[in-house]
């Protein structure tokens, strides 16, 4: 790689933001992560963009003589804006099936109904009535996984309250490329 | 004998003539499919060219089983036929069903319910990057017109209803001509393999041989458009790779990069002239100028993926043209300045042999291990594929 790339492994300091916000979500993510074959990479763009890399790919792109030419590798895990690393919608479902599904980690799951489901997937704020099962605690701006009603991974949302009363609202779902017209 | 980067434009009879005004094409095409086909077949291909073609969808099984999300979109509605060459394929039939489906909306029931907007370019997008159709280059009359806008209506119909549903949006399916699974299946690759995917956006490609590789191994996925590379990102992303690298390149100067893969999936740019079913324009907005400059790419393209394969290694060319100047020439062209290049025979029994003696040239008999889709034949688009590969 050139001497000054536009990717390489993840410094100390985002390894310490990225740290920093996992811990917010759940405890013990990161040293689940630290347990796996793959390295954090981070990608200059419009923010810092942090991609998940297994080692098996590392040996190819060392071969990469412009990393400007770089897009994309791995899995994109989410991105830093300011000192704050933002979970992608691809980072949380790795989260999800590597770690949640495996009884490692515990995240906050709301599992929709059907037409809740739906709804989210189209980019939508829900209100409890379409929760088909959520957990007895919700506070304010908690990040959420959401399900739908077989356990399938749709987004994360995250709560707030309006009049009074608790609303999920969409942080990312698998609607969102579409919707941004990629 | 040695090619040029010559196009057959043959005399135009009267007949091809008569032809060429009744279905909306450039004469000298009819005269060139006479050549290929005979009177009688070409009028099949040309009848055929004027119904769109089945929609294929492939399943995901990185991310979950074919039978379930067969099932629930089943369950929707869509009448799906498990495709013979493929297993992890379905065709979407056409039946009363899902014509009532289509008129009904243009999307899906999830997306009546609690519809988005999506714009035009968005649709095309997600129709794996079929460029789509200027209106400024038909020549034709009016109703023509007409017609073809109606036929290119129901397609992004088509396409809007399966491109919404929650399956879709999952990343569980993938909606792609048949035709076009068959380069990356026929690649075979493996788990360890490192593949690079030269001309890869929107991703229908790279997805499906990611899949194959059951997220294995590493895939390099070049393309050097900007617009294009955010789908091929996006399909990425979808459809839950994580063995890929996505790179901003001319795939033409894949040899000066320094990569060395066993494979290479060659899915060259072309004239699309095997897409006349789903895109009308294509009768008419593209001249024997076009093949020309196709060919020159094509070549360049083959050529850098010859330079940079390891020893052993084998590329997939394929294009979806049926021009034969932009595939057996091509290849010809390859095998003649290659001697380590010889073609490898892929288990396809559906297709048909590639061209040995077509427009006036005689060309080398392995071609006939290459493969061709034909819309008259196979019900599919026009293509072509040929697996190639580098002596020890």
């Amino acid at each position: 790689m050139s001497s000054n790339p536009a990717f390489h492994l993840a410094t100390k300091k985002q390894l310490q933001q990225i740290k920093d916000s996992l811990q917010k979500i759940s405890s013990h993510i990161w040293e689940c992560l630290g347990t796996e074959s793959i390295n954090l990479y981070a990608r200059y763009d419009q923010y810092v963009e942090i991609f998940i890399v297994p080692t098996n790919l590392e040996r190819q792109l060392r071969l990469i003589r412009d990393t400007e030419t770089l897009q994309h590798t791995g899995l994109y895990f989410g991105f830093v804006k300011g000192t704050e690393f933002q979970l992608s919608l691809e980072g949380a479902e790795y989260l999800f099936t590597t770690f949640f599904k495996q009884n490692r980690i515990k995240l906050k799951t709301i599992t929709l109904t059907n037409e809740g489901a739906q709804s989210f997937l189209y980019g939508n704020t829900l209100k409890p009535t379409n929760f088909a099962q959520a957990p007895t605690s919700l506070n304010r701006k908690d990040v959420i996984f959401v399900l739908n009603p077989k356990s399938q991974f749709l987004g994360i949302g995250f709560i707030y309250t309006r009049d009074e009363r608790l609303e999920l609202r969409n942080l990312v779902d698998y609607g969102y490329y579409i919707r941004r017209g990629f | 004998m040695s090619f040029s980067f010559k196009v057959f434009v043959p005399d135009i009879s009267n007949k091809a003539r008569e032809l060429a005004e009744k279905f909306g094409y450039r004469p000298y095409m009819i005269e060139r499919y006479y050549s290929m086909f005979g009177v009688e077949e070409t009028l099949e291909f040309l009848t055929i060219n004027e119904s769109i073609s089945p929609l294929a969808i492939r399943i995901n099984s990185l991310k979950t089983d074919p039978q379930t999300v067969a099932n629930s979109l089943r369950m929707k509605g869509y009448q799906l036929t498990p495709s013979e060459q493929i297993p992890y394929a379905y065709i979407i039939e056409q039946d009363a069903k899902s014509e009532e489906i289509l008129q009904k909306s243009s999307t899906s029931p999830e997306y009546q319910q609690h519809g988005f907007e999506r714009d035009h370019d968005t649709l095309k997008e997600l129709e794996w990057g079929r460029p789509s159709y200027l209106e400024e280059d038909y020549l034709i009359d009016e109703e023509k017109r007409q017609d073809i806008k109606s036929s290119q209506h129901l397609r992004e119909k088509q396409i809007a209803t399966l491109g919404s549903t929650n399956e879709y949006l999952m990343g569980y399916y993938y909606i792609q001509d048949l035709a076009s699974m068959f380069p990356s299946y026929y690649l075979s690759p493996q788990p360890d393999d490192f593949i690079v995917d030269m001309c890869a956006a929107p991703g229908g490609k790279t997805t499906h041989l990611a899949q194959i590789m059951e997220n294995q191994g590493h895939i390099f996925a070049l393309d050097n458009n900007k617009k294009r590379i955010k789908s091929l990102i996006y399909n990425v992303r979808r459809c839950g790779i994580m063995n890929t690298t996505v790179l901003l390149l001319d795939a033409s100067s894949t040899h000066k990069q320094g990569f060395h893969p066993n494979k290479i999936l060659l899915d060259a740019p072309c004239t699309g002239e095997g897409l006349i079913r789903d895109d009308s324009a294509r009768k008419t907005n593209k001249t024997p100028t076009d093949i020309t400059g196709m060919m020159r790419k094509q070549h360049s393209l083959l050529h850098s993926a010859v330079k940079s394969i390891k020893p052993g290694g084998r590329i997939m060319y394929s294009t979806c043209s049926i021009a034969p100047e932009e595939n057996e020439f091509v290849i010809q062209k390859v095998l003649d300045s290659n001697p380590d290049i010889e073609i490898v025979s892929v288990n396809d029994e559906w297709g048909l042999p590639g061209y040995i003696n077509v427009f006036g040239m005689d060309l080398s008999e392995d071609l006939l291990k290459a493969r061709r889709l034909f819309p008259h034949i196979h019900n599919t688009i026009g293509f072509f594929y040929c697996l190639l590969q580098k002596r020890k």
